[in-house]
């Protein structure tokens, strides 16, 4: 491997509204390695990523490749460059052949400036060749497995010229197997001298392939190791030693937690999730930690009816009921409030009003017609004790703050008569004094013997409001913990090794107390 | 939401409040675009009567108002399509085969002829429902759906009348499409009755406050408990039974069954309901608007035939003003 550098960052800051993704991160890419670049959820990874590939620009600071300062306005320019990436959602034509698919743009023309097939598939096969892909070059893409696509976009890369291959969670969505000839690929195009920037938060895989590991942490570099001189241990204690924040809003006094009130058994999709049984008591809080993509937010649409599982029973209080739509669930009594609100909670164009008592319209009604006195009074009463901040109550929601938004869609549940609420991310995107509202409202709503399943990505959220936490990764149940006996770094252990690594940990750090 | 219900129940209001009351309708006017509407409507109107005078007799408002009534009526439907989220390609043949239909009924004098355009709006009906099961349990896309839709019975048409219109409609019938009501043509009044229901339904009741919740985000919809395949189904019964209503009403009017009958409707269907304020993506749509936008595109019709211009040109003048409708779509929903 040469020394030299190919990729220097230097001071790059990335601001966007209410976040500061990366504040002067600054480090190196050696030309011809495998770096991989690790962090937690909105660490700012991805985020430096889509500046290399010019789909986002850096506030601030410079790039360098191979000594120049370069200014990577748009992805074409990047490609120009050398620099290709396979995000993880792949952007290949499914109707094309896989020759067409490879050399998207940059097609073979014969005489008449038309597409040369004939040096379009030989071409196509040489790259596919040089990558050891057995794949045919006039199969449609659309007709091979996902790994095989990944497979095209990586020979896309080399048929581009590319000199350094950022791959974002290229194992997300591979089988055991398939990651395996995935990583003898990589590593043979490593040696024909492509760069290569690996980007997973699976501890296992970037000690497997990666010669130098980099470390993010809330937008800020926290270290780049050498894997040969590092372990796993130390790589999650530079993720995780984050900044305290502060939570506005403190536990409350240890409230009473009844009999076990919702029931999960074997509920199970293939490639989603597998095997998750868990229970909910009545008043509990019961968090779900994990890392995006562990299969939580799939987990609680398919309990809401939303997304049909394979496999899975629900009971509710001892019997086993039968939810198959929303509409059953809703029934059971359960409400939801979805991960991404504006796309799956607000109804823009109506009114506040109008938005919250939506799920309960039914009982507001007189031969169909809706009584908009008891609508506006019910519709009163829970945005006071809410604290909806709305100059009125018939102004569209989306002139509302997030946090304001959020709890409207709140006061729908509580409003409809639920007694178990699934509330994915609801702090996400939200100020931090809304959040210690929501937090507080979270509370009070448990107190009044409300059943919650609180997904969050932030674990500092559910040890301060949940009562019991269960971890997920990769589609599995990996842990179930008491938010009192336990710590950040804990949870965070567990959503991000498996379970003989974490024993192991432990035990490494037994052995050096 | 602007309404004509929200306009009656403001006039109900008593005289005591009547600065607050001006301010109300003034307010929701804007809101809903009608005013600009109505502006616009005076405008074109003003233009017309300089170069045709006679475009101001009572006797013309009338045939006008007649004129606008058919496409009125179909423009509802198609704005409860609109508002719920989908569209519907097939208004026109489904007012062309209720008519048919209809009349093949009164020519065989095989039912009462009452009984007969009750058959027709039926049909309508029908198909709607076939349409809306197509789109919701078939998961198809709604556009292709009505648009063969459209073809099928156009083309089933022509197969049972081979063209010719049908003659000898009962003299019983005819006053529904020719009379007046004093001065205000029948089919305009049964075209406001039916908006005043329409508006009650959409605005007042929670069946079609959950129309508007569908068409405004559907995944949300589903996610509070809506029956989105339900509603799909019945807006395009709605879409379809208003269409077949004035298919019928036009064989009333003509006396006879005419082939033709809603083929030059499908375009104003979407242009009238716009104009007043309906989104094409979903959600939003008001039954004033959509009347004066009927409104507005009779009296373009009648202008062209009263300033004396060639009739061909009604297309023409068609195709823009619904391109204009898009483009101020376009705008506001921009500015939101």
């Amino acid at each position: 491997m040469r020394s030299e550098m190919i990729l220097e960052f230097q001071d790059i800051s990335k601001g966007f509204p209410g976040v500061q993704a990366l504040s002067k991160v600054s480090f190196s890419i050696q030309t011809g390695e495998i770096h991989a670049i690790v962090g937690e959820n909105g660490a700012g990874k991805s985020t430096l990523m889509k500046i290399v590939a010019g789909l986002y620009r850096p506030d601030e600071g410079k790039i360098i490749l191979e000594g120049q300062e370069v200014d990577i306005r748009n992805p074409q320019i990047a490609l120009g460059l050398g620099i290709a990436m396979v995000p993880q959602e792949l952007n290949l034509v499914p109707e094309m052949t896989v020759a067409e698919n490879i050399l998207l743009g940059i097609e073979p023309r014969n005489h008449f400036g038309m597409v040369d097939r004939r040096l379009l598939n030989q071409k196509a096969r040489e790259i596919l060749d040089s990558l050891d892909v057995q794949i045919k070059t006039r199969t449609a893409l659309k007709n091979l497995t996902v790994a095989e696509q990944q497979l095209i976009q990586i020979a896309r890369a080399l048929a581009n010229q590319c000199k350094i291959l950022i791959m974002d969670e290229p194992t997300a969505a591979l089988s055991e197997k398939e990651k395996i000839s995935l990583f003898d690929r990589l590593r043979k195009l490593n040696e024909s001298n492509t760069t290569i920037l690996y980007i997973s938060h699976r501890m296992e895989e970037i000690f497997e392939i990666s010669h130098h590991i980099t470390v993010l942490r809330d937008g800020k570099l926290t270290g780049t190791l050498l894997r040969t001189e590092t372990n796993q241990n130390q790589i999650v204690n530079l993720m995780i030693g984050r900044e305290l924040q502060e939570f506005l809003h403190v536990r409350g006094a240890r409230k009473h937690i009844g009999d076990p009130l919702l029931e999960i058994r074997g509920f199970t999709k293939t490639g989603e999730f597998e095997n998750i049984n868990f229970t909910l008591k009545k008043g509990e809080i019961l968090g779900f930690a994990g890392l995006v993509g562990a299969g939580r937010t799939e987990v609680m649409s398919s309990i809401f009816g939303s997304h049909a599982p394979d496999a899975g029973e629900i009971f509710l209080g001892g019997e086993k009921i039968k939810i198959d739509s929303p509409i059953k669930a809703i029934q059971a009594g359960i409400g939801y409030v979805p991960e991404e609100r504006k796309r799956q909670g607000i109804f823009p164009v109506m009114s506040v009003l109008h938005n919250l008592s939506i799920p309960f319209l039914q009982k507001l009604q007189k031969l169909l017609v809706v009584v908009t006195g008891k609508e506006a009074e019910i519709g009163n009463q829970l945005s006071s004790q809410l604290r909806v901040v709305t100059p009125s109550l018939n102004k569209q929601i989306v002139h509302l703050s997030g946090g304001n938004q959020q709890k409207v869609i709140l006061a729908r549940w509580i409003g409809s008569g639920a007694h178990i609420l699934i509330l994915d991310e609801p702090t996400r995107g939200i100020d931090i004094n809304a959040k210690s509202e929501i937090h507080a409202l979270i509370e009070k709503l448990a107190g009044e013997g409300k059943s919650i399943i609180l997904i969050s990505s932030e674990t500092q959220e559910l040890l301060a409001i949940a009562d019991r936490i269960i971890v997920m990764r990769e589609g599995k149940i990996v842990g179930e913990l008491f938010a009192d006996e336990t710590s950040e770094e804990e949870v965070l252990r567990m959503a991000m090794l498996n379970h003989s690594q974490s024993d192991r940990l432990v035990f490494e750090q037994a052995a050096a107390a | 939401m602007e309404t004509m219900t929200n306009q009656s129940e403001n006039t109900m209001v008593n005289s005591s409040s009547q600065e607050k009351l001006a301010k109300r309708i003034f307010s929701s006017f804007v809101q809903s675009q009608a005013l600009i509407l109505l502006v616009f409507l005076i405008v074109v109107s003003g233009v017309i009567t300089a170069m045709a005078p006679r475009f101001l007799q009572v006797s013309n408002l009338g045939v006008v108002t007649r004129q606008a009534s058919f496409v009125a009526l179909v423009s509802l439907g198609q704005m409860t399509c609109l508002i719920g989220g989908v569209i519907d390609l097939s208004v026109g043949s489904i007012a062309g085969i209720a008519g048919i239909f209809a009349a093949m009924l009164m020519n065989k004098e095989l039912v009462d002829p009452y009984l007969a355009m009750v058959i027709g709006v039926l049909i309508g009906a029908a198909i709607g429902a076939i349409n809306g099961l197509l789109v919701t349990k078939m998961d198809l896309n709604p556009f292709i759906v009505t648009l063969s839709m459209s073809f099928i019975i156009s083309g089933l048409i022509l197969v049972v009348t081979g063209g010719w219109a049908i003659p000898d409609m009962p003299q019983k019938i005819q006053w529904i499409g020719k009379e007046s009501l004093g001065p205000v043509p029948i089919p305009t009044l049964i075209t406001l009755i039916v908006a005043f229901i329409l508006a009650f339904f959409l605005n007042r009741t929670y069946i079609g406050r959950h129309i508007f919740a569908m068409g405004g985000n559907k995944d949300a919809a589903i996610l509070v408990g809506i029956p989105v395949h339900r509603l799909t189904i019945l807006v395009y019964m709605i879409s379809g039974s208003l269409a077949a209503m004035a298919g019928v009403i036009m064989v009333a009017r003509l006396a006879s069954g005419q082939p033709t009958i809603g083929a030059t409707w499908q375009m104003p269907s979407f242009a009238a309901p716009i104009l007043g304020g309906a989104a094409l993506s979903g959600g939003a749509g008001s039954v004033l608007g959509t009347l004066v936008g009927a409104t507005i595109m009779a009296v373009i019709q009648n202008g062209i035939v009263m300033t004396g211009m060639s009739v061909y040109w009604e297309n023409v003048v068609v195709g823009v003003v619904l391109v204009t409708a898009i483009i101020i779509d376009r705008i506001r929903r921009q500015r939101a």
